[in-house]
């Protein structure tokens, strides 16, 4: 039985892509403490080794067409290996979503209302992000459209704003780090910006045409790195050696916007972008973690389990770290390691496998 | 505080549960009563200061402590 009833095409698949990605210009920050200037070649960098695994996530999505990751994992693995599998994808899309939750918690309560109660914000996130998903992948598709297109502009706006901030000199040394702290720069970029984009092979078979998604894909992530990129150098522009030491930094930055004293702090568009990028994000890997269970568990839909799982992430994510510097250290330390096990080596694993196997097996071939 | 969890937590059953057992939906019951108990039982933990099982910590101590992955 088909779970999500809905199907958006192709191009809402690209925008949505683009919208979901979009929380990398601030989570850009966890490379800032490592490459500083040189973040926005790291970026780049990250984003050309992203393009052949998401070629590979495509690969297996195309070759199972309208078939989810649980479904892909049960005819790749067999019944109980692949409910393995499938669990294991299940735990790190809901540990996706709890540290979004964290992230996005903390940036209120830090810099917009320190007063407020942990979950006070996390209920009415929780709350307008299950509602989207009770909607959805068309309602969720439909409001990426517009989210994507007002924080692109918001990126541009802030960006013009800032050239007169802006000294080239200080994106100079541009390439003041040692080689091992480059490739962690690269690894973040690629586990944590980019990559994530896994969660996906759940939502390709919502799509009408299943078999052309590479390029929705790679444009989606062509366009998300370009703003990316712009971002980073209009930061290290902007903040040069004084990068390392904000905690966040398009945050900072847009604080020193003023236009002959009537167009000041304009720190509250930073606060609107990541509270919109934030939502798509919370909103797709919670869908895809509802999804995923209920197609785990046979169910016949997944809407039972919203409230729950809901329910659940707020008590998590209230207490996830003891503050946000835990959460930068684990951003840059210890989530790329584990983050490329579920982007990268078990995809790996699962191409193999088809190949060694042959899959998927013809009908009526005979059955070995 | 433990009362007003309570009574969030029963408001939301109360939504969602008689809907089920009327379109004889007992398999979404069961694994929505089960989540619900869990999200419950969390809940009610960090209310009480109890220390739960932390994601992050267990995560950190795979990559750092056993498989000892890290950049420096």
């Amino acid at each position: 039985m088909k779970l999500e009833k809905g199907e958006i095409t192709n191009s809402q698949l690209t925008i949505l892509i683009v919208s979901f990605l979009q929380g990398m210009i601030l989570t850009v920050n966890f490379t800032y403490a490592l490459t500083r200037q040189g973040s926005w070649i790291a970026a780049a960098t990250g984003f050309v080794i992203s393009i052949p695994i998401a070629c590979l996530h495509t690969f297996i999505a195309k070759r199972f067409p309208g078939q989810n990751l649980i479904q892909i994992n049960d005819a790749v693995f067999g019944r109980y290996l692949g409910k393995i599998f499938s669990a294991c994808y299940i735990w790190f899309f809901f540990q996706l979503v709890i540290h979004y939750m964290y992230f996005f918690n903390s940036f209120w309560i830090t810099y917009i209302m320190p007063e407020t109660p942990r979950v006070a914000f996390l209920f009415m996130l929780a709350f307008v992000c299950a509602m989207a998903v009770r909607k959805g992948l068309e309602v969720i598709a439909r409001c990426s459209l517009f989210f994507a297109v007002m924080v692109a502009a918001m990126v541009v706006f802030v960006t013009a704003l800032l050239t007169g901030e802006m000294n080239p000199s200080n994106l100079l040394p541009m390439a003041d780090f040692s080689a091992g702290t480059f490739i962690q720069s690269v690894h973040i970029a690629v586990s944590i910006f980019f990559c994530d984009i896994v969660v996906f092979l759940m939502i390709f078979p919502y799509t009408t045409d299943k078999l052309k998604i590479t390029k929705p894909v790679l444009t989606g992530m062509g366009l998300s790195a370009l703003q990316l990129v712009v971002v980073a150098l209009r930061d290290a522009a902007v903040l040069g050696l004084r990068l390392p030491i904000v905690t966040l930094v398009s945050f900072a930055v847009s604080r020193l916007i003023n236009i002959a004293n009537i167009l000041t702090r304009l720190d509250i568009l930073i606060a609107i972008t990541l509270l919109i990028t934030f939502f798509i994000k919370i909103t797709v890997f919670y869908y895809v973690t509802v999804l995923s269970i209920a197609q785990v568990l046979k169910l016949r839909s997944y809407l039972p389990l919203v409230v729950p799982i809901g329910a659940l992430c707020i008590a998590i994510a209230s207490n996830l770290y003891e503050s946000d510097m835990a959460q930068v250290y684990a951003g840059a330390y210890v989530w790329p390691f584990n983050a490329v096990v579920y982007e990268v080596l078990l995809p790996l694993v699962t191409f193999v496998v088809i190949g060694v196997r042959k899959l998927p097996k013809k009908e009526g071939a005979p059955a070995k | 505080m433990i009362v007003l969890l309570s009574a969030g937590f029963v408001i939301l059953v109360l939504m969602e549960g008689p809907g089920l057992i009327r379109e004889k939906s007992w398999r979404e019951l069961v694994a929505y009563s089960v989540l619900m108990s869990v999200a419950f039982a969390v809940s009610l933990l960090h209310i009480l200061h109890i220390e739960i099982p932390n994601p992050v910590r267990d995560t950190q101590y795979l990559v750092q402590g056993l498989l000892r992955l890290s950049y420096r």
